[in-house]
């Protein structure tokens, strides 16, 4: 049996340790071996914590508390802090550098009894420059990113739940593009206290994990507010297992439709025929503002946050930054301040509007991404993830199966803001009409 | 503004700020931003009614 732990989700590895089924140093060793088998190919992992992975396993073994989370392994994107483990960001000069302190959303994890298993790679700071990590179901192809490592980590099978972030689209294009379950849940829901940040008024956490039901166990232990965190939200967490939708009613979001590669647009319109036949009521949608204006308002945005998070260290270690973050940097800085409060006005214009949008229907759907992965030279399109980062609105992203190239496809879900106990029901209610995911061929 | 006046200024100041050549391999970058900016600037906004996003809050 323990050889197969490595495939199994977080919710059903929890409830075996529950019953004494299997150990947490049985599963470990599970996804230890797993991960020797696949991770000179994959590269999922900055720093694999293999000792102290097995110590905290054996520590849970004499406790009695039934966690939540008790021995499930998690990988950590190399953004949050950890605590006597390194943390790199994937920049050169903090190649060493172990902090003391530690992510509050890490702390919740361990508290939950889960394992932390390692960091899994990250894009330099969490932008866009192609990480080494590959995508599991296509070597030759990205894994997406910023949430590279995690994705991979996932999509590959080496651990069922990873952290992640998303500032743009870097928790649910990589997901997708892995065959994984992607959540970023409403802004504010979960802490990014000692977080590397890219843009605060976009930065989100979230984390990659293998069905909705893991995600709404992981959101449970994650979601909450945080008096040390400025942008964590007050607002009463809510129940996020166990609830389905019955026969949801869904908005198609037709601009993302006219945009997406005719391949991608067909299969969710045969996924959207689908969920139809099943019960789901369907109607079509508009955005409330032009998709070129969306996405210039959160580019211009974006820019001018990212120049002052790094506004003092690039002064210092220009050389050390990977190029598309220096450009975002150096450029960013150029941009009027006048610019940026314009565009600030308009993402609450567009804020109000898919508020609005969402007041008809229990979620929006549309495709994840514009494409399935594309070649390690890019990590993938984040247009169609950025809408629901910038106006701070919950969104999951769920496998659909694989094309004709053997690539995952996904759609993505978007609920109302702190109420992601009724978008994971709705996409609970959708996983079950679309049925598994199928492992990739390793 | 027009969009090649905001390139033009967003390329003077990067010359000044990062050196010609630097402002030369950001060229592309600065285009694509002042697509963007122009875009922008071009939209109406209510006087009254139109605050900066704060986040949902």
């Amino acid at each position: 049996m323990a050889a197969e732990l490595w495939n199994l989700g977080a919710c059903e590895l929890a409830a075996m340790v529950r019953r004494r089924h299997v150990s947490p140093v049985d599963i470990v060793e599970a996804v230890l071996k797993r991960i020797d088998a696949l991770e000179s190919k994959v590269q999922a992992w900055e720093t694999l914590d293999r000792e102290g992975a097995l110590q905290s396993a054996r520590e849970l073994e004499s406790v009695d508390d039934d966690l939540p989370l008790k021995g499930v392994p998690v990988g950590v994107k190399d953004i949050f802090l950890t605590g006597g483990l390194r943390t790199t960001a994937s920049f050169p000069p903090f190649a060493e550098f172990v902090p003391e302190h530690e992510a509050e959303a890490v702390m919740r994890l361990r508290r939950a009894g889960a394992i932390i298993l390692g960091k899994t790679v990250t894009t330099q700071f969490a932008l866009a420059d192609p990480p080494r990590t590959r995508n599991p179901w296509n070597l030759e192809r990205t894994p997406g990113g910023s949430s590279s490592g995690s994705a991979a980590a996932v999509g590959g099978r080496m651990v069922p739940l990873a952290l992640g972030s998303q500032t743009k689209g870097s928790v649910l294009r990589p997901a997708a593009y892995c065959g994984a379950v992607g959540f970023k849940p409403t802004f504010g829901r979960i802490s990014r206290r000692n977080v590397f940040p890219l843009a605060w008024s976009f930065d989100t956490m979230g984390f990659i994990c293998r069905s909705v039901e893991d995600a709404g166990l992981t959101l449970s232990v994650l979601a909450g507010h945080d008096p040390d965190d400025p942008s964590s939200a007050r607002e009463p967490v809510g129940d996020y297992t166990g609830r389905r939708t019955s026969r949801p009613k869904l908005g198609l979001v037709q601009d993302y439709f006219d945009r997406a590669e005719p391949s991608v647009r067909e299969h969710v319109q045969g996924i959207a025929r689908k969920l139809a036949a099943a019960g789901a009521q369907l109607i079509e949608l508009r955005l409330p503002i032009d998709f070129e204006l969306v996405s210039a308002v959160h580019d211009a945005i974006m820019h001018v946050e990212a120049a002052a998070v790094h506004s003092e260290l690039i002064g210092k270690e220009r050389s050390s930054y990977a190029p598309l973050l220096r450009q975002t940097i150096e450029a960013g800085h150029l941009i009027p301040g006048v610019s940026y409060v314009q565009a600030q006005r308009l993402r609450r214009r567009f804020r109000n509007g898919m508020e609005g949008l969402l007041d008809q229907v229990d979620a929006l759907l549309t495709p994840t991404a514009s494409n399935v992965a594309p070649g390690p030279e890019t990590t993938g399109d984040p247009s169609f993830q950025a809408p629901w980062t910038q106006v701070g609105l919950p969104s999951i992203s769920l496998p659909t199966g694989v094309n004709e190239e053997g690539l995952p496809t996904a759609v993505q879900l978007a609920g109302r803001r702190f109420r992601e106990g009724e978008l994971l029901g709705a996409a609970g209610w959708v996983e079950e009409v679309l049925g598994p995911m199928p492992a990739a061929p390793l | 503004m027009p969009e090649e006046h905001i390139r033009a200024a967003l390329q003077e100041a990067a010359q000044r700020t990062y050196g010609q050549q630097r402002a030369s391999e950001l060229d592309k970058r600065l285009g694509e931003i002042a697509r963007w900016l122009a875009l922008i600037e071009q939209q109406p906004l209510d006087l009254l009614d139109e605050e900066p996003e704060d986040n949902g809050r």
